[in-house]
């Protein structure tokens, strides 16, 4: 397999071996990555899920009944994550299986590269529960500077999201390029089944809106190890913040992490879509409506993640600046980044 | 038994239907209302936020109502009978229906957003006759009045605004009373604020309202809201046992 050769493409089972053993080894067919990516998904969802039923339980009662408070908050952090990753990879399973049957391509317009974004995520799944046995306790939300604080487990937290957020990108780009570029003759993009529009409109968050999440870990990660002052504040002699900005991080992840949100609802919408028209026989009631506000919801998306920092020090009022004067007022202070 | 029109461009469908609505927007309304625990208002900042939760509440019961009543009234009344095997009518789309229950929607949020804008100024601004600086550590409070007064519980006059400066010596911490309301951070590297005048008396928990490591659950302290004169004896006494100089209060 040198390197700019041609992708083997390969429908069926491998030569020589028992069909199943490709679905455990390095394969190029988007329907043997669909199934990776959803079986991959189903079991850290078990995972997430048994995280979550742990600590629940321990709600049950008033007072410690069986967790230690770190432990609490290890099992509590970690169920956020491990569940989100399961989430993304089960829309990558859906999105891998169906997208290329749907417009008719005959494969995904990079099988390589498709299965690299799958791969990565079992070292990246490995790392993240990996982090589980050193804990980490600052909730998903990771704000600085408690989770500069916190035990190393916050590295292999950050590593892990940090490529599970590359798969991400690399996976919604494979996406979009075969959407875009491997329609056969006469299948228009608005001839395409509704659950291509809802991946189309969350292949494109997550191919931009994630890399400010990937960014904003790797800093944290680097002022951990290598103590950059990104959000840490320092002071001088004089009391003044001459340091980082907490608030900086909280921009950075809630601009990936409000329209992760739609990242995750979008295909789900996409595939009602689908079911209820054929179980009713009837069209879709306004596909062309449907379709175009998949995208509207995916822009819109972008625009509100002010609303997840009503408590931090912002000033929502900034977005209607001829409301207040308090606003300018709170911008000429720094506090408004 | 009430005889259901029979075709489905019947109007007194809509008639049916506009009726079940209303109905059960007030029962709903009523059952959200009574089962959700919206704290008392004990400021005057909680107030409009608690108007403002009731009036949510009324169109999301009317909004659920809308569209549940709607779907269910089709799924039984226009559902397929016995025998008949024929295919139902096929509608692609209808534009004026788009352009409706888009702009609708469009202009209630742009409404909202203008109500909870004023309200939100409403609940972040206020007098400030009674200053006092708090600062949260990992995992407990401290007080600090303008005349040198240092405690660890927080005692302030009723019906008197009071400017809270927040300050955190560590991590992200939250000021949070639930009975007065409003919320806020306390962000490391700069001070936040926030306006409360608390108009009943009586001793509130002080929570910390984020995650802010591991004893986080128990980083509390005691609110007392009192009248005037015991607020004067309480800092009187304060400055005699801290020998605080200056009488500025």
């Amino acid at each position: 397999m040198d390197a700019g050769g041609d992708t083997p493409l390969r429908h069926g089972p491998p030569e020589g071996k028992p069909a199943w053993t490709r679905y455990f080894g390095v394969d190029y067919n988007h329907k043997v990555i669909g199934i990776q990516y959803g079986v991959t998904g189903l079991i850290l969802l078990m995972v997430g899920g048994s995280f979550a039923l742990v600590f629940r339980t321990e709600l049950a009662d008033t007072g410690i009944s069986f967790l230690q408070a770190g432990t609490y908050n290890t099992f509590l952090s970690m169920h956020g994550w491990v569940a989100l990753a399961a989430i993304l990879l089960g829309i990558g399973g859906l999105a891998n299986y169906l997208v290329p049957l749907m417009i008719g391509a005959e494969d995904m317009a990079f099988p390589r590269l498709n299965a690299f974004a799958y791969w990565i995520n079992v070292p990246a799944a490995i790392t993240l529960l990996l982090s589980m046995l050193f804990g980490w306790d600052s909730g998903w939300t990771a704000y600085p500077p408690l989770s500069l604080r916190g035990p190393v487990g916050y590295q292999f937290m950050f590593l892990a999201i940090f490529i599970v957020g590359l798969s991400s990108i690399l996976g919604s780009l494979n996406i979009i390029v075969t959407m875009l570029m491997m329609r056969p003759k006469g299948m228009t993009l608005f001839r395409m089944p509704i659950f291509c529009w809802a991946i189309l409109a969350t292949s494109l968050i997550q191919l931009t809106a994630t890399q400010l999440i990937g960014q904003a870990f790797l800093m944290l990660s680097f002022e951990r190890s290598l103590g950059m002052p990104f959000f840490n504040p320092l002071y001088n002699a004089a009391g003044e913040n001459i340091g980082g900005q907490p608030l900086l991080f909280q921009n950075l992840f809630w601009f990936y992490s409000h329209p992760a949100v739609y990242v995750f609802v979008l295909p789900g919408l996409g595939v009602i879509s689908e079911l209820l028209p054929v179980f009713s026989r009837k069209p879709l009631f306004g596909y062309r409506w449907v379709a175009l506000s998949s995208l509207a919801i995916a822009l819109v998306g972008f625009l509100v993640w002010g609303h997840h920092m009503f408590t931090s020090a912002t000033s929502p009022t900034c977005v209607w600046s001829s409301c207040s004067r308090r606003c300018w007022w709170r911008c000429r202070r720094g506090q408004v980044l | 038994m009430l005889k259901l029109p029979q075709t489905s461009t019947d109007r007194r469908h809509f008639v049916i239907v506009g009726v079940l609505t209303l109905v059960t927007t007030v029962v709903l309304g009523f059952f959200m209302l009574a089962i959700l625990p919206i704290k008392a208002q004990k400021s005057v900042q909680a107030e409009p936020i608690a108007w403002l939760f009731q009036v949510h509440i009324w169109l999301i019961a009317f909004l659920f109502s809308l569209v549940v009543v709607f779907m269910l009234y089709s799924l039984v009344v226009f559902r397929r009978r016995k025998n008949d095997d024929s295919e139902g009518e096929h509608f692609e789309g209808n534009t004026a229906l788009e352009i409706i229950w888009t702009v609708v929607p469009l202009v209630l949020v742009v409404i909202f957003s203008f109500i909870g804008i004023q309200t939100l100024n409403g609940a972040t601004s206020g007098g400030d006759e009674v200053q006092v600086k708090a600062t949260g550590f990992q995992w407990s409070w401290k007080f600090d009045y303008p005349n040198g007064v240092t405690s660890a519980e927080m005692v302030l006059p009723v019906g008197k605004p009071a400017l809270i400066s927040l300050e955190s010596q560590d991590v992200i911490h939250s000021f949070w009373v639930a009975e007065w309301g409003p919320k806020q951070d306390l962000v490391p590297g700069m001070t936040t604020t926030l306006h409360i005048t608390p108009d009943t008396e009586g001793e509130f928990k002080l929570r910390c309202a984020e995650l802010c490591g591991l004893s986080h659950w128990s980083m509390l302290a005691t609110v007392r809201v009192v009248p005037e004169e015991e607020y004067t004896a309480w800092m009187d006494q304060k400055m005699a046992e801290q020998n605080v100089q200056t009488a500025s209060r």
